[in-house]
């Protein structure tokens, strides 16, 4: 059931999901003439130059905004499918309401990840273009083998031996981190739909706003009046072994808290549209 | 198109009178089968039972028969239909009499009236 | 063992006032039941409960015996007053939406009610007129084979050709093991088409219950006029 559930809400969202892509797999490529054209040095061409360097700066911004889209995409079919009269469909199907959930939960994984991956590659596609000769030079490669080598000789000095250890660490982070940032989200629109029949939307973001002004207010007050930034700067004043520790450590506390925080919200979200939820 | 039913009657009974209606004007010949109570449901747009129990009630009249899960036939019995339609023909009186008496018709115009009328639309008379 | 068991049932929103006042109820199979009653008095919260949509705050509700939850949902065919479509969905789309979740759900007579009312698959949603839509709603949910039928409102807003048409194929899915239960407010265009019917006043209290048949035949009245009675404005309403 669940399977199907994804199905269909990963359909929902592709539908339009895959137009944004594509036109953005097209902005890249415009990126990388651009690219070229800002290359050639010619005293001549400043005015062309100029509009070059706009039109670069809005495709680089086209290609961030799918990352926008594909949140409005998900954030719309989350509410539709629940909070609209096609809930009437959604809650009367023989399926366990946290499967409903789960399923929005992974659609917005997927969503995330492939949106990713569509934008690296826009990325890549851009400099392919606008630097194909510098690319295909041989001493391109023999650069990247050194840079490549040399981070690694760096990581493997911070990491003490445990480098993929950490990576998997960050990754994992990365995940329960979305996953609790999405349901933070889903939470909001669900409680302003409890709350407030007749201003859903208005609600949910007003309830958004107050979560984020709370939770900045507490990381503040924790790191005692200070900021992600100079937590960094504090660990770098420890000294290189204590350092390697403490983001060690750093990392495994995020990861706790992310945790908890998405089993947590995953099920006051469940309970909610359980017991709370009546569709009128 | 679904059949329309006065309040004055239990729809069953209406739904009785109109297929003893169509049996005695020759929609159905002695013999033929009438459609199922199910598809007569769906046209009438009726409960299965009530028609159901309609269809009772002319199987007690003698004006249908039922062959096991065929269906229902109507009677070939000459006898049956006849009667049956002298009572359809006695309580068509019946109510004509009962009403020209609430219009406070005098007897014998209304039997010339009746007369004019039927030479005008009988058959044979 | 009934279709529906209904005990205790109380439900509020919130208001203070009880929209569903210790109602109980007892629905067997093989019945085709009106439920009527004025605006307001519970008719459409009952069948919400009953649907899974709508949690009871006390009382016990069960469909063939197993409470409300995911098990009865697959056995409870419900159609709501609204249309529940998803615009970007075609026709087609929905009914292969319903075959993949619904096991009960027979898509062969779906496509047949649909294409005799030339309805096209390939149509979208969106595009369709009113009474088009609640005819697709109706051939969905009827094209189910389940053990309750719950329509809530069916024919309302709904032009009399097509009323008609409704009727029809609610008749035409008359099971002995399952039974419809109908809320309406047009009661003499369903009366010929019920068995049973349940007059409902507020806070979900039932004022009276019986047999179509026999309310003609012992009080000459139409069910339609006993309702007026019943329900003139008194302390009823």
């Amino acid at each position: 059931m669940l399977r199907k559930l994804l199905k269909y809400d990963l359909r929902a969202i592709l539908k339009y999901w895959w137009i944004a892509a594509v036109t953005t797999v097209g902005l890249a490529g415009i990126s990388g003439v651009l690219i070229r054209i800002l290359k050639v040095e010619n005293t001549r061409y400043t005015a062309l130059q100029v509009m070059s360097v706009m039109a670069l700066v809005f495709c680089v911004l086209g290609i961030a905004l799918l990352s926008v889209i594909s949140w409005v995409l998900i954030l719309v079919r989350f509410y539709k499918h629940f909070f609209t009269d096609e809930g009437y469909l959604t809650f009367t199907l023989p399926v366990k309401k946290h499967q409903l959930l789960t399923s929005k939960v992974l659609m917005a994984l997927i969503t995330h990840f492939i949106t990713g991956v569509v934008i690296i590659l826009d990325f890549v596609l851009a400099l392919f273009i606008g630097f194909a000769e510098e690319i295909f030079r041989a001493e391109f490669w023999q650069d990247v083998q050194i840079f490549w080598q040399e981070l690694s000789e760096v990581l493997r000095e911070v990491g003490g031996g445990y480098v993929t250890l950490y990576i998997l660490e960050y990754l994992l982070v990365l995940l329960t981190a979305s996953v609790a940032s999405t349901l933070v989200i889903y939470l909001c629109i669900t409680v302003a739909a409890i709350i407030s029949r007749k201003y859903k939307i208005l609600t949910a973001i007003a309830l958004y706003y107050g979560y984020s002004f709370i939770s900045t207010g507490a990381v503040r007050i924790l790191l005692a009046d200070g900021n992600m930034y100079s937590l960094f700067f504090r660990i770098a004043d420890l000294g290189v072994e204590s350092a390697k520790m403490a983001l060690g450590l750093l990392g495994l506390i995020g990861l706790g808290v992310y945790v908890l925080a998405a089993a947590g919200l995953y099920m006051l979200e469940s309970y909610l549209l359980e017991r709370k939820l009546n569709l009128v | 198109m679904a059949w329309s039913f006065h309040e004055r009657a239990p729809v069953y009974v209406q739904i009785a009178d109109r297929l003893r209606n169509a049996i005695l004007k020759g929609e159905y010949s002695p013999g033929e089968q009438i459609p199922p109570v199910r598809q007569l449901a769906v046209t009438a747009a009726v409960n299965p039972n009530t028609v159901q129990r309609a269809v009772g009630e002319l199987e007690a009249e003698g004006i249908l028969v039922s062959r096991t899960t065929q269906g229902c036939y109507v009677t070939e019995d000459a006898a049956v239909l006849a009667r049956a339609q002298q009572n359809a023909a006695k309580k068509l009186i019946a109510d004509f009499a009962r009403q020209a008496g609430e219009l406070s018709l005098d007897r014998d115009t209304v039997i010339h009236m009746l007369q004019e009328e039927m030479t005008d639309e009988c058959t044979g008379m | 063992m009934n279709v529906l068991e209904c005990k205790n049932l109380y439900k509020s929103y919130g208001t203070g006032r009880y929209v569903l006042e210790n109602m109980s109820l007892s629905l067997p199979a093989g019945r085709i039941v009106g439920l009527l009653g004025p605006n307001g008095c519970g008719k459409s919260t009952l069948m919400k409960t009953v649907a899974g949509l709508l949690m009871p705050d006390s009382g016990a509700v069960s469909v063939a015996g197993t409470p409300v939850g995911e098990e009865t949902k697959a056995l409870v065919s419900y159609l709501p007053e609204r249309t529940y479509f998803n615009s970007w969905m075609r026709v087609g789309d929905l009914v292969e939406y319903f075959a993949d979740f619904y096991r009960d759900f027979d898509s062969g007579k779906a496509k047949g009610l649909l294409s005799d009312l030339h309805i096209d698959p390939s149509d979208r949603l969106k595009s369709l007129s009113k009474g088009t839509k609640e005819k697709v709603q109706l051939i969905l949910v009827m094209s189910r084979r389940a053990r309750l039928y719950l329509l809530d409102e069916p024919i309302a807003g709904v032009d009399p050709a097509a009323r008609e048409y409704i009727l029809s194929t609610i008749v035409g899915n008359y099971d002995p093991d399952s039974t419809i239960l109908i809320t309406t407010h047009l009661i003499a265009d369903v009366e010929p088409v019920l068995d049973e019917f349940l007059f409902m006043g507020y806070s979900g209290k039932i004022l009276r219950a019986g047999t179509a048949d026999a309310v003609r035949e012992e009080t000459g009245m139409s069910l339609d006029a006993l309702f007026r009675e019943v329900f003139r404005c008194s302390a009823n309403c």
